[in-house]
């Protein structure tokens, strides 16, 4: 690639970048919002629910972070191998939470229509698992783009947002675990 | 009314998040090839590009680099899994103490953010790879 090309798409990469980050603050209100809503409807309490799933599913984001980091890293230094393995893992660690939350936590005794427990518990945990979901079909796009050759060292913009976007899913996660599993008296 | 306000904001929010997910999958799907690698692959096999792509010829000064900042990455996962060791037993010891708690999500967050994240890179930081 010559330097005028990769000066160029640096300068584009960085009006990406910049756009990116101001599509997060727009989602940070949203996700904001209804961790307000949790805060304002239940107050110093918080429903009955099962601890260890809670911390097994927030540590299998955390290391579906840690391979998300790696794949980013190992494009970035030209390692193709490690790249595409680490997205696999990450999209299956993705996979794995969505199992979690959707295929256990959301088949507990609470359920959406019981009252303020039910609303936040899944308008919280159902719009931050569709960003999982989308997130592990990005994965796999990517994935699928890079069998192709479509990044490169110097040019993987696509992977960074996509790693931008899983680990912002991931700081998501970091408020709303405390928030729904950790904080406040159970309500009985 | 027979919706109340919260399942309001919950169906708001969906409908705005598959519309979302559908334009960036969209973009993905048809997102242009690299033309240099594709052009590189072309001319050594004709239809290799709709195959799996040869690997790229291999940069000492980035191989170099990789241990270091693979390393990076274990100790930010150590970091965050300590961090979130600690928010549990937080939460057991002062019976889910609010404060406490978002502190150590706080801290979780900004590790995150500057480390896997490179928040930095909006303002022109760029790291050496």
């Amino acid at each position: 690639m010559s330097s005028e090309s990769l000066a160029s798409y640096k300068e584009h990469t960085a009006n990406n970048r910049l756009g990116f980050w101001l599509f997060f603050v727009s989602e940070a209100f949203m996700f904001g919002g209804l961790l307000a809503s949790r805060f304002y409807l239940w107050g110093n309490t918080r429903p009955e629910l099962d601890q260890t799933l809670g911390l097994i599913v927030t540590a299998v984001l955390l290391l579906s972070s840690f391979f998300m980091n790696r794949a980013e890293t190992a494009i970035a230094h030209g390692d193709r191998k490690t790249f595409l393995n680490s997205l696999l893992i990450t999209a299956a660690l993705g996979a794995l939470f969505l199992v979690g939350v959707v295929g256990f936590e959301w088949q507990g005794h609470i359920k959406p229509w019981d009252g303020i427990y039910g609303a936040v518990l899944f308008g919280m945990t159902g719009l931050h698992a569709l960003h999982v979901l989308s997130g592990v079909i990005i994965i796999l796009i990517v994935w699928y783009n890079g069998r192709k050759g479509h990044f490169s060292a110097e040019r993987h913009w696509g992977v960074e947002a996509t790693a931008i976007y899983w680990h912002y899913v991931d700081v998501i996660w970091v408020f709303y675990y405390p928030a729904l599993y950790l904080m406040g008296t159970v309500a009985h | 009314m027979f919706i109340n306000p919260p399942w309001i904001l919950w169906f708001i929010s969906i409908l705005l998040m598959v519309s979302s997910v559908v334009a960036i999958v969209l973009s993905l799907v048809f997102l242009p090839p690299l033309e240099a690698a594709e052009e590189k692959v072309k001319a050594v096999r004709p239809r290799a590009v709709e195959r799996e792509a040869p690997p790229e010829p291999v940069d000492e000064a980035l191989v170099a680099a990789r241990r270091p900042a693979y390393l990076r990455g274990i100790y930010v996962f150590i970091g965050l899994a300590v961090l979130t060791a600690a928010e549990f037993g937080i939460s057991v010891a002062l019976e889910g103490s609010a404060v406490f708690l978002f502190v150590v999500a706080l801290a979780k967050a900004g590790v995150i953010l500057q480390y896997y994240m490179h928040v930095g890179r909006v303002w022109g930081e760029e790291e050496v790879h």
